[in-house]
């Protein structure tokens, strides 16, 4: 291992002597610890000099518990952060990794080679986060910029071919018109096409805070939604039991559940009145959402690869779409944690299915 | 509806040539007297309302309507200058733009735009924006600008 670079951010100077101690046993005399007591002297130190991580103890005179992991990772977050605690404190340790600490030692019973193997893989794991939230800010950039410079000009040509239309429609036969008509139908299929794409992009990497979402609440918020297509089309929504708390992501959730009951509608050969049921069921500490629809249905060998993105299984002409609405439930749902599937037979209809952990009051 | 009895000056910070004409062409359709006075950078759009160079004998316009992302100056620095202005901060600042990011909008809000609409993707909603603006800035709301009979 190279010679490192460690701060040591703790107030007593019997553990810190402690640590030093430690270090000696590990042979590891070379490397350079920098010891501050007060957390604002660490980070003032972190951000003048170069460290490969930093110890960082709790309680300190400027800041007490999980808010020194806090503010300590929200002033210098390219220093990955140990936590140093007591025995009796496990629960803190535990929610000051969750608040982004890389690992905890507990004082006591840190052993040279454990703290030789937790700062090791501290800073490695560290740099892969780092690698992590750069790749994501890069791509958050590339589809901010495909959002804008594929869509502006794109508007631009069904603007003008509609302002061509109502300006100079006059002078056109029916045949230009109805080219022009056609081009910007063209354009606003491609328009949709790029949302979707971006829809489907971010909900793979950005940021996911879970919390409780209502399921019976979703579900009433889509339907009321998809009102008028339901109404335009004569379908019958029954929903049943769905008073269920799951733990995800709200937006994900709603979209995903839009998208489900979409293709239940969508997805109904043309002399059939689209039938659909929505309900829940727990299953261990799991509430699995089920859509059952008396559509087309989907062989067992479709059904393998339905949920993989630019994956339609029926001509644009019959049943348009565009491949992405499952593939983004797939790829949400995942996100939050959950799995999705579908049990469907030919002609007999498809039950698609979401599950997601039920939320419990801790 | 008030009534506005003399011609109202509107200007349009807008760098995409297309968008300008059809936002023209909007309220070239409507019956008001106005003018509408297009810069394409957020430079001009200061020395517009500063009455700077080339600028130097147009109107203060009644109603800016401004794009966020500019070039040569930034369009969040135009709003903020224009906010920051004693002279300038009460002529109401419309953005109109593409971006739909939260941070867009907070910000916009925070150095005081008067309204917020993204452009949308669709093609009649877009050219119906002039014609909203229209109905509700130059229409129904009280312009600091103008003396209502």
């Amino acid at each position: 291992m190279e010679i490192l670079s460690i701060l040591v951010v703790e107030d007593s100077a019997s553990d810190a002597n402690l640590l030093y101690q430690t270090f000696l046993k590990a042979g590891k005399s070379n490397w350079s610890l920098t010891i501050t007591e007060r957390l604002s002297e660490g980070i003032a130190q972190a951000k003048a000099n170069h460290f490969d991580l930093a110890l960082l103890d709790l309680s300190l005179p400027d800041s007490d518990g999980l808010e020194t992991v806090e503010t300590f990772i929200k002033e210098v977050p390219n220093v990955p952060a140990i936590v140093l605690t007591i025995a009796s404190d496990e629960n803190l340790a535990l929610a000051a990794i969750n608040k982004g600490a890389q690992d905890y030692l507990i004082k006591g019973e840190i052993t040279p080679n454990l703290l030789v193997r937790s700062i090791a893989y501290s800073i490695e794991r560290g740099q892969l986060l780092k690698k992590l939230i750069q790749s994501n800010a890069d791509l958050e950039a590339f589809n901010f910029s495909m959002a804008h410079d594929l869509q502006a000009p794109l508007r631009n040509i069904a603007s003008l071919s509609h302002v061509v239309l109502e300006d100079y429609g006059d002078n056109l036969d029916d045949t230009g018109k109805d080219y022009l008509k056609r081009s910007i139908a063209a354009a606003s299929r491609l328009s949709t096409l790029i949302n979707d794409l971006l829809t489907y992009s971010r909900v793979g990497y950005s940021e996911i805070k879970l919390q409780p979402v209502d399921i019976s609440q979703v579900v009433s918020e889509v339907t009321k939604d998809l009102k008028p297509l339901i109404e335009e089309l004569q379908v019958e929504i029954s929903l049943e039991q769905l008073s269920f708390t799951v733990q995800g992501q709200k937006s994900i959730l709603t979209q995903a559940i839009l998208n489900l009951v979409t293709n239940a509608i969508k997805f109904v050969s043309t002399d059939t009145q689209a039938k659909i049921r929505i309900w829940a069921e727990p299953r261990n500490h799991w509430i699995r959402l089920w859509i059952e629809d008396n559509g087309i249905g989907i062989t067992p060998l479709e059904q393998e690869k339905i949920f993989e993105l630019f994956i339609r299984l029926h001509g644009t002409q019959t049943y348009p779409g565009r491949g992405m609405g499952l593939a983004f439930v797939k790829r949400g749902i995942e996100r939050l944690g959950g799995r999705v599937g579908v049990e469907s037979e030919l002609a007999k209809g498809s039950k698609f299915w979401l599950e997601l952990p039920e939320f419990t009051e801790k | 509806m008030k009534s506005i009895n003399r011609k109202l000056h509107i200007l349009l910070v807008e760098d995409s040539e297309c968008d300008t004409m059809l936002i023209q062409r909007s309220f070239d359709k409507s019956k008001l007297d106005h003018t509408l006075h297009c810069v394409e950078d957020g430079e001009r759009a200061i020395a517009f309302l500063k009455n700077y160079g080339e600028y130097k004998k147009v109107a203060r316009p009644d109603l800016i309507i401004l794009d966020l992302n500019l070039p040569r100056l930034d369009g969040r620095e135009v709003l903020a200058q224009i906010k920051q202005d004693s002279n300038l901060k009460r002529i109401p600042v419309i953005i109109l733009t593409t971006s739909n990011a939260e941070q867009d909008v907070m910000r916009s809000y925070d150095l005081h735009a008067n309204c917020y609409i993204v452009k949308p993707f669709d093609v009649y909603d877009f050219l119906q924006i002039a014609n909203l603006i229209e109905q509700f800035w130059l229409k129904t709301v009280i312009l600091p600008s103008v003396q209502i009979q």
